[in-house]
C-alpha cells in the first residue's frame, strides 16, 4: 500500500501547501493581463519578474528545488538514500534557454528535460538517475502512478514527485495559436467559458510504502488506485464521448457515497469541460460535487497534476469542497454537479481526473485513512514467478533496419529510409505525411513490431533523452523574430513528446494507457530504469515500449519491443540493452 | 485570380507537409475538410497563420475559417478581397 509522507505547493499564491490552501479558500488567484509580441493579450498566474531570473541555476529548477526542499524536509526521509527516487513531471522545463536571449549562460544540453531533472536530483545528493514524465497535461498523476508502482513494486521505498512548469514566450505563443488561451479570468464549466489561462508552480508529494508508518494510528492519505486509457482519437481534440476519461473512472472502481468530489482538469475551454461533463456522466458520477482550481492558478501544465492532488487532499482533510472560481451557470451538455461556492463534507476520498494533448487520460483515487486500519488491498510484486516468453523486437537507424534480430533489406537512408519503409511495409495511412520525425520514427518502428506480435490492445510505455527536440527548435525559429511572429500550431503540438504514443493509439485504436518518459541517454543505466517501469506497465497488459529519439529529419534511433503481459523488469532490461547498446 | 489559385495549391501543399499530394490531384472547387482533402482542425489553425503571414488577413475567431477555408477558390477569392499585402 503507498501512502502519502508529506507534500508542499509553491506558486504565486504562497511558498508552502498550507498558505496555498488558505489562498484557495478566500477565493484568490493571481491571474494578471500580459500581452505577446503580436499583440495578442493573455491572462497567466506567474511568479513576479523579479523571481524569475536565471542564475547559477535556471528560474525553472530553483522551483523545484524549492518545492522538494520543504516536502523533503518535511517527510523525515535522507533523500540521498539509494532507497529513494525522484520523478519530474513537466512538459517543457528548461525550453526557454531555445531563445537565442537566454541561453548563452548554460550548457546547450541545459534545455533538455533529463539535465535539468539531474540538476534537482544532484541537489539531494540521490544516486539514481530520475525519471522524467512527459505526458502533456496529465504529467503530474502519470508521474504519481509511476511513483505508486515503483514503490508498490519495491523498485524504491519512497518516490519524490515534482511537478514543474514555468511559462515562456514559447508555451505562451504556442496556446496563443491554437486559439485556446483566454483573455479574461477562465470560468470552467460556464456557459461563457472562452479559453484556458497559463500558470506557473512548483509541487512535490513525496511518497512512501505503509511499512514506513505501521504502529502509528495516526490519519494518512493511502492512494487507491491510479489509471491511464488514450482515447485513440485524436492529437490535441479530446474524444466527443469522453472516452479515455470515462473508461479511467470505470476503471478506478469509485464508491460514490465515500468520495467528496471529483477535483476534475475544468481547463475552461469549449471541448474540454464538455468533455469531461459527458465522461463523468457515462461513469454514473452526475450528482457528486465536482470543482476546478484553474480560476486560482490557471493551467499549471506539468504541475498541475501533483498541485490539484494535494490542494484536494487539504480540501478533505479541512472538511471542504472547493467552490469554482469563475463559474456561475453550467455550460455543458450534461447536468454534473459543478460546485460553485466552498460547501462541507465530511467523507474522506476523492477522485483527481486529467486529460491531455496526444489523446491521454488519467484518474487517481486517494482516501484518508486511519492508521490502523487493517489492510485491505494487496500490493503490487514485479511479477518474477509468471515470466512470459515470446517478446519481439524492432530497431531502427538511419542506416539499419531489423525486426527480431534480421536486418530488413532496404536502399534508403535517414528521413528518406523512413519514406521508403512506409511506402513499402504501409502505404495507406496519410496521416504519416503530418507527423514529425519523432512521431514518424516511432510509428514505423511500431508499425514494423505489430507486423510480427501477437494481436493485442497494448499499453504503450515510451522513453527518448532528447524530448521532442527537433520540433521544439523548429518552432522557437517560428517566435525568434518579434518583427515576423508567427507560431505555427501543427508544429506547437508536436513540442509534446507523446504525441508519438498517441499517434501510435489512433493508428490501432489502442484505447490502452499511453506514457511518455525522458532519461538521460539510453545508457545500460537508464535500460535498468525503463525495463522497470516496463515491467510494471507488464503488470497490467501487454505494452509497446522502448526508445525513440529523434535529433533531426537524418538522425534518428528507435528501439521498441513488444512485451507480454508479466514479463519480468530483467528479462525486458536484457532485450533493451542487447538492441541497444551495440549502436551507440 | 487563376494565377493566385495554382500559387495557392503549391503553397498549401507545403505549409501543411500533404507530402503525397501534387497541385494536380486538387481540385479548386472540392472542399478542403472532411471528405475533400481530408484536412483537420489543427490544418485549418495553420491556415489562419498562412493567412495572416503572406497577405495581412487576421481571423481572430477560428470559425470564420469554415466558410474561407471551403475549397482553394473560395480562399483565393476572399485573400483577394481582403489581402493587405
Amino acid at each position: 500500500m503507498v501512502i502519502k509522507l508529506s507534500d508542499n505547493v509553491y506558486s504565486p499564491l504562497g511558498t508552502t501547501t498550507l498558505a496555498n490552501y488558505e489562498a484557495v479558500l478566500s477565493g484568490r488567484s493571481t491571474l494578471r493581463p500580459y500581452t505577446l509580441p503580436n499583440g495578442a493579450s493573455y491572462m497567466a498566474s506567474l511568479f513576479p519578474e523579479e523571481q524569475r531570473q536565471d542564475g547559477d541555476l535556471t528560474f525553472f529548477e530553483r522551483l523545484c528545488i524549492a518545492s522538494a526542499s520543504d516536502a523533503i524536509a518535511r517527510s523525515g526521509i535522507d533523500a540521498s538514500s539509494p532507497k529513494v527516487r525522484f520523478f519530474l513531471s513537466t512538459t517543457k522545463g528548461n525550453v526557454h534557454l531555445l531563445d537565442r536571449r537566454n541561453r548563452q549562460r548554460y550548457d546547450a544540453d541545459r534545455q533538455l528535460l533529463a539535465s535539468a531533472a539531474s540538476v534537482v536530483s544532484r541537489h539531494f545528493g540521490n544516486p539514481h538517475p530520475p525519471v522524467v514524465v512527459s505526458n502533456a497535461c496529465i504529467s503530474g498523476l502519470s508521474a504519481q502512478i509511476a511513483a505508486m508502482r515503483s514503490v508498490e513494486a519495491g523498485v524504491c521505498d519512497v518516490a519524490v514527485v515534482i511537478g514543474c512548469e514555468v511559462h515562456s514566450e514559447f508555451i505562451v505563443s504556442g496556446f496563443q495559436t491554437l486559439h485556446a488561451l483566454s483573455s479574461d479570468e477562465c470560468r470552467p464549466f460556464d456557459k461563457d467559458r472562452c479559453g484556458l489561462n497559463l500558470g506557473e508552480a512548483a509541487a512535490t508529494i513525496v511518497l512512501a510504502s505503509d511499512a514506513r508508518c505501521q504502529g502509528t494510528k495516526d490519519r494518512r492519505w493511502v492512494v487507491t488506485g491510479g489509471v491511464m486509457c488514450n482515447d485513440a482519437n485524436h492529437i490535441s481534440g479530446p474524444s466527443r464521448t469522453g472516452e479515455g476519461s470515462y473508461r479511467c473512472l470505470q476503471a478506478l472502481d469509485i464508491d460514490k457515497e465515500a468520495t467528496a468530489f471529483v477535483s476534475v482538469h475544468g481547463t475552461s475551454t469549449v471541448y474540454n469541460d464538455e468533455m469531461e461533463s459527458i465522461a463523468i456522466d457515462r461513469a454514473g458520477l452526475a450528482q457528486v460535487p465536482i470543482f476546478s482550481l484553474k480560476g486560482n492558478y490557471g493551467h499549471t501544465m506539468g504541475a498541475a497534476g501533483v498541485l490539484e492532488t494535494i490542494l484536494s487532499m487539504q480540501a478533505v482533510e479541512h472538511g471542504v469542497v472547493f467552490g469554482t472560481r469563475g463559474f456561475h451557470a453550467l455550460g455543458v451538455s450534461r447536468k454534473v454537479n459543478v460546485s460553485e461556492r466552498h460547501t462541507t463534507t465530511d467523507k474522506h476520498c476523492f477522485v483527481k481526473l486529467m486529460s491531455g494533448f496526444g489523446g491521454c487520460n488519467a484518474a487517481m483515487s486517494f482516501a484518508w485513512e486511519d492508521g490502523d486500519k487493517p489492510l485491505e488491498r494487496e500490493g503490487g510484486s514485479l511479477g518474477l514467478a509468471d515470466v512470459a516468453e515470446g517478446m519481439h523486437a524492432v530497431s531502427l537507424t538511419p542506416d539499419r533496419v531489423s525486426v527480431d534480430h534480421r536486418a530488413l533489406p532496404h536502399q534508403g537512408k535517414g528521413h528518406e529510409l523512413l519514406l521508403e519503409l512506409y511506402r513499402n511495409q504501409m502505404g495507406d495511412y496519410p496521416k504519416f505525411f503530418k507527423m514529425d520525425e519523432l512521431a514518424r520514427t516511432g510509428f514505423i518502428a511500431s508499425e514494423l513490431l505489430l507486423k510480427v506480435s501477437p494481436k493485442s490492445d497494448y499499453n504503450i510505455l515510451l522513453f527518448n533523452s532528447v524530448s521532442s527536440l527537433a520540433d521544439d527548435i523548429a518552432f522557437q525559429k517560428t517566435i525568434d523574430d518579434k518583427e515576423n511572429f508567427f507560431p505555427s500550431p501543427a508544429l506547437f503540438v508536436y513540442t509534446l513528446p507523446n504525441i508519438v504514443t498517441g499517434e501510435i493509439a489512433i493508428r490501432n485504436r489502442f484505447q490502452t494507457e499511453t506514457n511518455f518518459m525522458v532519461l538521460d541517454k539510453g545508457e545500460t543505466v537508464d535500460c535498468l530504469v525503463m525495463g522497470e517501469q516496463a515491467a510494471l506497465s507488464a503488470q497490467r497488459g501487454p505494452v509497446l515500449t522502448g526508445w525513440v529519439d529523434c535529433w533531426d529529419k537524418d538522425r534518428f534511433h528507435a528501439v521498441m519491443l513488444a512485451v507480454p503481459k508479466g514479463t519480468d523488469a530483467a528479462t525486458i532490461t536484457k532485450e533493451l540493452v542487447k538492441n541497444i547498446n551495440p549502436m551507440q | 485570380m487563376e494565377d493566385l489559385i495554382p500559387y495557392l495549391k503549391k503553397e498549401i501543399i507545403e505549409v501543411l507537409n500533404l507530402n503525397d499530394i501534387t497541385p494536380d490531384d486538387i481540385d479548386e472547387d472540392a472542399s478542403l475538410f472532411n471528405e475533400g482533402l481530408g484536412l483537420d482542425s489543427i490544418d485549418a489553425l495553420e491556415l489562419i497563420v498562412f493567412m495572416e503571414k503572406n497577405y495581412g488577413i487576421k481571423l481572430s475567431n477560428p470559425n470564420e475559417g469554415k466558410e474561407i477555408f471551403k475549397s482553394i477558390r473560395v480562399m483565393a477569392e476572399y485573400i483577394q478581397t481582403h489581402r493587405t499585402k
